[in-house]
């Protein structure tokens, strides 16, 4: 029996009537909720009954409905406004972007960029118009496969060499002017190239190349460096047709001993013309630090027997005796160039020779003297005039006595004599008398600091000769 | 019977050369430039070529690049020049000066260059 009952002791129907009432109290309350409305509270009667938990339960569950709409509501404005947000810098990042691709595709020089792998993301208009290549076509594929790279000497450098590869292997940027890139048609042209790796949380995710062709440039470069060389080429191009048609005109035809004589002589003049070329050449290379050189472990002695044999039938041609001395069998042997070793000592000897009086003296002498080699060459010959002597060493420069003794050569052979021991670091002077003789001497350290006549550059396939003195 | 192309613009060292390596039982071919060297060299074969670097049209380096990889074959080369300076490719067989050579000389080295030619063909 409820507690209505108990309170009031009514009949069935009217606990209907209750019950009914108490239910309807609700209605407005669902009504509204129906619609989204939670506005309306609970209508808790005066008195409490078994209804009144219902009703707080109810109400309970209005506020709390009402909490969660105040929330999400509250969400709902913030989310909006950062959509907003997001939406501007999303139209912000879309500007920005087409700004940069539009520097990109504008600047003056041609850019590629690459995946980790080397594979074409993107390339420039600029690239586009020096490779002769579309955009389109390269996409996707390996920049080492479709663009050639060869260095100055017409090789092809190898994938692993190429600054791209080396540029996203060791992460770090790389530069290089000796190149030249095969365009689409395969004309090539000198080109400077920069690598840079694309470097993003710590790892290497592509890179990016910038390149230039250069041809003004080298064309520049090569006219001031080699206007002497091709100087020197075009006056070799008729001496050297000259002596081959000269030795044909020998070797070919009989002639009688006065005309063989007259053609020898000619063909002499003809060796020493090229000779000063050559010597001309050396100057200029000197200045400008362009001299081949590689140094290995050289013997002295060896060199200086060397020098010997070959200058023996000019000695011998003057009567001359020839001495070596060697402190002892064996010296230490020196890092340098054998080749510009044996051109010091040819030029000394062949002076002390030429400079000599018939039946005279030339002896040539090394020893080890503290961490040096001493190399000593020697003559009883003419001598240089004492007023003469301070100008011994420059350029074109020859004694007052050389000249009237032979009229053949250029003075230039002991500025560059010069030039290469002090290259090595070593020093070399004279002792002279006139009409008494000369001694030249030498002294090179065991090791000899930095070739300052090495040529610097940047292929090692790369094949070049020089000249013999 | 050696065959040997000889490309050279100077008609002096053309007619040298050609003179001098005939009386050797050899067989020339002559090219004043490297761009007739590639049209001849595209119908024929040679066992050695003589190359010189300074020409027009097509010099000594762009020649050897389109032997390499337009006509694709294997014929050793011999650089003869007189520009002492100039960068080469790596992958020729000797580099001589001519005015720093006899004609003597010359010959020996193409003699030389053209026996181990031969050599290599036989075996």
């Amino acid at each position: 029996m409820s507690d209505y009952q108990k309170n009031k002791n009514t009949s069935v129907d009217d606990y209907k009537r209750h019950v009914k009432e108490r239910l309807n109290r609700l209605v407005p309350v669902f009504a509204k909720s129906s619609v989204g409305d939670f506005s309306e509270n609970v209508n808790f009667p005066k008195e409490e009954d078994e209804f009144t938990e219902f009703y707080s339960g109810i109400q309970i569950m209005l506020d709390v409905i009402r909490e969660k709409i105040a929330d999400l509501t509250k969400l709902n404005f913030e989310l909006e406004r950062n959509l907003k947000e997001l939406g501007i810098e999303r139209n912000s990042l879309e500007e920005l972007k087409n700004k940069y691709l539009t520097i990109l595709q504008n600047v003056g020089e041609g850019l590629v960029a690459t995946d980790n792998e080397g594979k074409i993301l993107i390339m420039n208009q600029t690239a586009e118009n020096i490779l002769n290549w579309k955009s389109a076509e390269v996409v996707g594929k390996s920049l080492i496969e479709i663009i050639p790279l060869e260095d100055d000497s017409g090789s092809k450098i190898s994938p692993a060499k190429r600054p791209l590869s080396l540029a996203l292997s060791a992460g770090k940027k790389f530069e290089g002017s000796n190149y030249f890139y095969r365009k689409k048609d395969g004309v090539k042209f000198p080109v400077g190239i920069t690598v840079a790796p694309n470097i993003l949380g710590g790892k290497i995710v592509g890179a990016i190349e910038v390149f230039r062709d250069i041809t003004t440039e080298k064309e520049i470069e090569s006219a001031k460096i080699n206007f002497l060389s091709v100087a020197a080429h075009q006056l070799r191009t008729p001496l050297g047709s000259m002596r081959w048609y000269l030795e044909m005109a020998l070797s070919e035809y009989k002639m009688d001993g006065e005309l063989k004589g007259i053609i020898e002589q000619v063909l002499d003049g003809n060796r020493r013309m090229v000779k000063l070329i050559n010597d001309f050449l050396n100057v200029n290379r000197i200045d400008q630090r362009r001299v081949r050189d590689n140094p290995v472990p050289t013997d002295i002695i060896a060199s200086i027997k060397t020098v010997v044999e070959r200058q023996s039938v000019e000695a011998e041609r003057k009567s001359l005796k020839v001495e070596m001395v060697f402190s002892q069998t064996s010296l230490p042997q020196v890092n340098l160039d054998p080749d510009r070793l044996i051109d010091v000592l040819t030029n000394l000897v062949s002076n002390s020779i030429k400079y000599n009086k018939n039946k005279g003296l030339v002896k040539i002498g090394a020893r080890l003297i503290e961490d040096s080699i001493e190399i000593k060459v020697e003559d009883n010959g003419i001598g240089i005039p004492k007023k003469e002597q301070e100008k011994i060493f420059s350029r074109f420069f020859r004694a007052g006595n050389a000249v009237r003794s032979d009229t053949e050569g250029s003075g230039l052979g002991l500025f560059v004599v010069k030039s290469y021991i002090e290259s090595w670091g070593g020093k070399i002077w004279f002792t002279s008398q006139e009409n008494k003789g000369t001694v030249f001497t030498i002294l090179i350290p065991l090791n000899p600091k930095q070739h300052v006549l090495s040529q610097s550059l940047d292929s090692d396939s790369f094949g070049m000769r020089t000249s013999a003195i | 019977m050696s065959k040997v192309l000889i490309v050279e613009d100077d008609r002096n060292y053309r007619e040298i050369l050609a003179k001098v390596l005939a009386k050797e039982g050899i067989e020339v071919m002559c090219a004043e430039d490297g761009q007739r060297a590639v049209d001849i060299l595209l119908e024929k074969d040679v066992d050695l070529i003589i190359l010189d670097l300074l020409m027009p049209n097509m010099d000594g380096v762009n020649f050897y690049y389109h032997l390499k990889n337009t006509i694709k074959k294997d014929i050793p080369v011999v650089i003869l020049t007189n520009l002492i300076e100039a960068p080469y490719p790596s992958g020729v067989k000797d580099f001589i000066i001519k005015a720093n050579v006899s004609l003597a000389e010359l010959v020996g080295k193409i003699k030389l260059h053209l026996s181990q030619v031969n050599y290599t063909k036989k075996s």
